[in-house]
């Protein structure tokens, strides 16, 4: 019995502890989480992004309403983000939205499906954050959240 | 009167959405049409009994129909709309197997008022949110398994209240707590087992509660609810008159407290619960925990709990959860100090109160192992193995004598949001 739990589960859980802990580390996250320049935020927390577009808080830490923005289009942009953020897969962030929507507790964040159209939100509403590829950065916006630090 | 307000609240979300729809051509997104759904196939190896996924439905699996579609396909629509920057309206339908088949059912009819973001009120007709998911049960989409634990939420005859809610939450250290209050009139019937028969919960007041704290990871919750029944179960009246009556206390002033605790009118179950979820990247788990207190002689107390672990593997999610029912002590064996035999009209109330003394508690197993697996991004398919291990089946139907109380479902199921 010794021997088999030797054997066959201590490589078992040393390999479901090197997923759970390299996961993390697999994706090469380059996208920066942007705000209107009015916002009254410097800086955000990687906390404070999650819970903003989990639903769980919906407010900045400048006391404004906040107003998530997802990015649909390209849809990797968006696998990334919450790949980097909360190591969760796309169906499982719907999964979690289904719980809410039909429960009537919250909506997931507004679809987007340009870059262009993300930052023309972003630079017309005082609470809008988004996530874009840092090369597609203009003066509209500034940078709140950066994922390579 | 609740019952006008929230007709009234129905009637209001409907003109606000067919208003907002001839609006439509002016602003952008006036409303949104979403919906759920679930196309499921369950086998039973034993035609002894059905299983049934919770007390509202009339059959099940097993009995009826070896292979049975119906246990948990269902499908639900939601429209929902923003009135003003911090009011919305959403009405729900479900329509799903219950006590007289399919037919489609409002689920939720609410008006939401969010101040600022600490406050949130809502009135209409609100999921009964009586333990962690509970509100959510139809939407199999965003749970792993094929159904909720039988064990756990089987037992749930209520599953929406015409009524009142209000969140408060508040920042607190690393996470986020909040705290519910809701209070409202149950309106479902269940199904009592003889055909055609229903137990109306309608007027039933239910009130209830829970504190949750909720950091990236973690949840914690811990709830209170109560339901207090309106009307009394058919078939019980005469009995209980019978046992109340001046000369039957006149032999035995013991049958008066029979009588008292053999209905349900006016009398109420009490739930408890204490929950604790993780979710972090892949891995999730639950625990969940419940006593559920009731003083009715037909229908005593239980505890109840789960735990289910699921880990994602790419786009499969295996996971297995185990839960179990297991009863309490009821507060009286029905003894009603009236001698046997002298008068037939006596032999039956001391037989009544004798088989309602004895009607089947709640002890029951499952073991469940399972994959979900996405097939896209807004749909899954699940397979999912159940051994039912039970020692007196009461989330059920149709037990006949020679049930060992063992059975084996095989679920597939294919579950998707819109």
């Amino acid at each position: 019995m010794k021997t088999l739990v030797h054997r066959a589960l201590l490589p078992g859980l040393a390999l479901v502890l090197f997923i759970m802990v390299g996961g993390n580390q697999a994706f090469c996250a380059d996208f920066v989480v942007i705000a209107n320049p009015d916002s009254g935020i410097e800086k955000m927390s990687k906390d404070d992004v999650v819970n903003i577009y989990m639903g769980r808080y919906r407010k900045l830490p400048s006391g404004i309403k906040a107003m998530p923005i997802d990015l649909n289009t390209p849809i990797s942009e968006k696998t990334k983000f919450y790949a980097s953020m909360v190591n969760k897969e796309l169906p499982e962030i719907n999964s979690y939205w289904a719980r809410l929507t039909f429960s009537g507790q919250g909506s997931p964040p507004r679809q987007a499906d340009s870059v262009e159209q993300v930052l023309e939100i972003v630079s017309n509403n005082k609470g809008a954050i988004a996530y874009i590829d840092r090369k597609k950065l203009d003066k509209r916006v500034k940078v709140i959240f950066d994922s390579t630090p | 009167m609740l019952d006008v307000i929230v007709r009234r609240c129905l009637l209001l979300c409907c003109w606000l959405l067919c208003v907002q729809q001839a609006q439509a051509a002016d602003g952008d997104k006036p409303f949104t049409i979403s919906g759920f759904g679930t196309v499921g196939a369950v086998y039973s190896d034993t035609g002894q009994v059905d299983i049934v996924r919770d007390l509202l439905q009339a059959r099940g699996v097993g009995y009826s129909s070896q292979l049975d579609f119906g246990v948990d396909s269902l499908l639900g629509l939601q429209l929902s709309t923003s009135i003003l920057d911090n009011l919305d309206a959403s009405v729900q339908v479900v329509s799903r197997r219950s006590q007289t088949g399919f037919d489609p059912d409002v689920t939720w009819a609410f008006l939401k008022y969010n101040p600022n973001d600490n406050l949130q009120l809502r009135a209409g007709r609100l999921g009964f949110d009586v333990y962690l998911l509970a509100d959510s049960r139809n939407v199999a989409y965003s749970y792993l398994w094929v159904r909720p634990p039988i064990d756990y939420f089987g037992n749930l005859i209520v599953s929406y209240i015409d009524g009142a809610d209000m969140v408060i939450k508040y920042p607190v250290g690393p996470g986020i707590a909040r705290f519910k209050a809701f209070a409202g009139k149950a309106r479902e019937k269940t199904y009592t087992g003889v055909p055609d028969q229903y137990f109306s919960l309608k007027g039933s007041d239910v009130v209830g509660g829970h504190v949750e704290y909720q950091t990236e990871s973690w949840m914690y919750r811990v709830g209170y609810s109560q339901i207090r029944f309106k009307n009394e179960f058919p078939g019980f009246q005469g009995l209980i008159d019978g046992l109340r009556s001046p000369a039957i206390n006149a032999i035995s002033p013991l049958a008066a407290t029979v009588a008292g605790n053999i209905g349900f009118q006016d009398k109420a179950i009490n739930y408890l619960s204490a929950g604790i979820a993780y979710d972090e990247g892949p891995l999730q788990a639950q625990l969940m925990l419940s006593q559920t207190k009731s003083a009715i002689l037909p229908y005593p107390g239980f505890k109840a709990g789960y735990f289910t672990a699921g880990y994602r593997i790419k786009k499969w999610t295996p996971y297995f959860s185990y839960s179990a029912a297991t009863p309490e002590h009821r507060q009286s064996n029905g003894n009603t100090g009236l001698p046997f035999g002298i008068n037939p009209n006596i032999d039956i109330l001391i037989l009544g109160a004798n088989a309602l003394a004895n009607t089947v508690v709640n002890k029951q197993s499952t073991l469940s192992l399972g994959a979900r697996y996405d097939l896209g991004d807004k749909i899954d398919l699940k397979i999912q193995v159940d051994h039912v291990d039970s020692t007196s089946p009461q989330v059920t139907r149709n037990a006949q004598p020679g049930w060992d109380g063992k059975a084996n479902l095989l679920s597939v199921s294919v579950n998707f949001v819109f």
